[in-house]
């Protein structure tokens, strides 16, 4: 009988145990996670605003999908299971690495929609964001992909294939979330509305928005256009070089601005061939469209090209930037949340350009440049001095293409 | 799985009941033969719980148990102490769990069936969780509050004393227990004499 009372005791204690599945986005709950000041990683708790169910760590923000799958084009997946307790000061406090990476991401995402509303973009993205968990993301006879993230917009998903090395894991990485983000807003922006326009929008591709998940099973590749022909110039393997340039090198903007990270890659995939790291300015000028059109024409394998040139990008970005923050004498975060602005605005005009190519045309190298000196000057930031240092970045062949600029330096 | 408490819970409370009406015969022909008037027992072992992984599988944990305690006719009075330690990640990022729980059962024996006795029993403690989280070096300590635990218990060993091996069926409740209640399987070897 005895026996029984403690049985039913038990029994109570048990059905008494808070199962904490919901908690009012009202008042947000504070969670511990790995945070960053640009350069270095450190434990901070941070509030999180729109976690609706903390099972599954999951809310307006961020949905994950667990061993995930493509099924009629939607991608599919378990709920994971958020593995917490509560510290004595009622921190929640992930119990292993992984529910750790997920709080990780869940926060970023909330921060990365902030970072749409201050550029505004809020509007271009749908939350909660979907992102797929350690995914089998084949590789062909290469096996499957480690230690990478994507993002896929055929449906419109971050991507994390699993990190198996002993750096920084890919979903704890700000700038690799930041970087991968962009890749959603320059799909929606940019990619989504020129449809068949888009050069290579057919072709599948690792690591940026053209990728064509099938089950998350695909073998990327590098671009290969079909009847191309050794030294002629295929008009859309070069626009496909050159755009996907534009959106890594945007990409990697930012994710410069959201983490204030120079070298984010490097933190997790420290044996990327090409080098990332945004902080070296460029000797001389990017590589004009001669350049990449004779490389185009001799060589199929180009991504590689794509990575260098999108880098050019991203270093020349930062130093206009960086520029102009001098000139202003504003600190690097106020830098960094107004470059964002002049990315988010540079894109919709980057789509207007292409969709106005005539049959022939080839967009140029410089014209990304151009495009942002255009918003710089929209927002009376293009100084002499500023357009000196986007001359100094063309091409010399291409400098005329730099109208915007000319009209400033031919003021007296 | 709390159906399955129920259930457990039910054969508890059966057996109670069902040795209060033995009551009576016990006296011709006793349950427990050997059940002496008091007895010290000291156990260890290990606790295998079924925890459910953040994919949503169940993943066997083991915990090391210790037990000391003292049987009165046909009871046992266990004070135990289970402790873990997980760690999860990589070189940069990790996560080291240590738990810890200090639990009180109180055990029935239940009438012997050859040379094997049964016993069913139910605990209540407290456990405890350390967490070190750990970017690039920087390591984070944190403890939770000590909160309670339960469980519920079906065990069954063969008659050696002093020797003492056995296996035992648990259920385990507490707030962060994942699932809650969660079921273990515990393989114990001591003595008791």
């Amino acid at each position: 009988m005895r026996i029984c009372i403690l049985a039913a005791l038990v029994l109570s204690l048990a059905a008494c145990s808070k199962t904490e599945t919901y908690e009012n986005s009202k008042g947000g709950i504070t969670i511990q996670v790995p945070v960053t000041d640009g350069e270095k990683y450190r434990l901070d708790p941070v509030q999180l605003l729109t976690v609706t169910s903390l099972k599954a760590i999951s809310g307006l923000s961020a949905k994950f999908f667990m061993e995930p799958e493509v099924r009629n084009g939607e991608l599919t997946g378990k709920d994971p299971v958020f593995r917490y307790v509560r510290n004595s000061n009622g921190i929640i406090i992930p119990k292993d690495s992984l529910s750790l990476q997920l709080a990780s991401v869940y926060m970023h995402m909330e921060k990365l929609k902030a970072l749409d509303e201050a550029a505004g973009v809020a509007l271009v993205n749908s939350w909660p964001r979907k992102v797929a968990v350690n995914a089998y993301y084949s590789q062909g006879a290469d096996g499957p992909l480690y230690n990478n993230a994507l993002y896929s917009g055929q449906i419109d998903a971050m991507v994390f294939v699993p990190y198996t090395q002993s750096n920084l894991p890919v979903m704890v990485n700000a700038g690799v979330l930041g970087h991968e983000h962009f890749h959603s807003l320059f799909y929606k922006l940019v990619i989504l509305p020129l449809g068949d326009k888009y050069p290579g929008a057919k072709t599948a591709t690792i690591h940026d928005e053209t990728s064509h998940l099938e089950d998350l099973g695909i073998k990327p590749s590098d671009v290969v256009f079909e009847g191309e022909t050794p030294g002629a110039v295929n008009r859309d393997a070069y626009h496909s070089v050159l755009l996907r340039a534009m959106n890594e090198g945007l990409a990697d903007v930012w994710g410069w601005v959201y983490s204030g990270d120079v070298d984010f890659v490097r933190k997790s995939i420290p044996q990327e061939k090409i080098t990332r790291n945004i902080d070296y300015p460029i000797q001389g000028n990017i590589s004009s469209t001669a350049e990449v059109k004779a490389y185009v024409s001799v060589s199929t394998q180009t991504m590689g090209l794509s990575y260098m040139l999108g880098n050019q990008y991203a270093r020349a970005i930062k130093m206009i930037s960086e520029t102009i923050s001098e000139k202003k004498g504003v600190d690097a975060k106020l830098v960094r949340q107004e470059t964002a602005l002049l990315v988010a605005a540079s894109l919709p005009a980057l789509k207007n350009k292409i969709e106005n190519l005539k049959a022939d045309e080839f967009l140029a190298t410089s014209s990304l440049l151009e495009i942002f000196s255009e918003q710089l000057a929209a927002k009376n930031e293009l100084t002499a001095d500023v357009c000196g240092q986007i001359i100094k970045l063309t091409p010399k062949a291409e400098e005329a293409n730099l109208a915007t600029c000319q009209k400033v330096i031919a003021v007296p | 799985m709390k159906l399955f408490v129920a259930a457990l819970a039910l054969v508890c409370c059966a057996q109670g009941f069902a040795q209060q009406e033995d009551q009576p015969k016990k006296k011709q022909t006793p349950a427990i033969a050997n059940a002496q008037s008091w007895s010290f027992i000291g156990l260890v072992g290990g606790d295998v719980r079924l925890d459910e992984n953040v994919d949503g599988y169940v993943e066997a944990q083991t915990y090391v148990n210790v037990g000391l305690g003292f049987g009165y006719k046909s009871y046992i009075v266990l004070f135990e102490r289970s402790a873990s330690e997980t760690q999860t990640g990589n070189a940069t990022l990790s996560v080291t769990a240590d738990y810890t729980d200090y639990v009180g059962w109180v055990y029935y024996r239940m009438p012997q069936w050859k040379m094997f006795e049964f016993f069913t029993g139910a605990g209540i403690g407290v456990y405890q969780y350390e967490i070190d989280s750990q970017v690039y070096g920087n390591v984070a300590s944190d403890k939770t509050k000590s909160k309670i635990t339960g469980g519920l218990s079906l065990g069954i060993r063969p008659i050696w004393d002093p020797l003492w091996l056995s296996v035992e069926l648990r259920l385990r409740a507490g707030e962060d227990f994942m699932p809650n209640p969660t079921a273990s399987f515990l393989g114990r070897i001591g003595f008791k004499f």
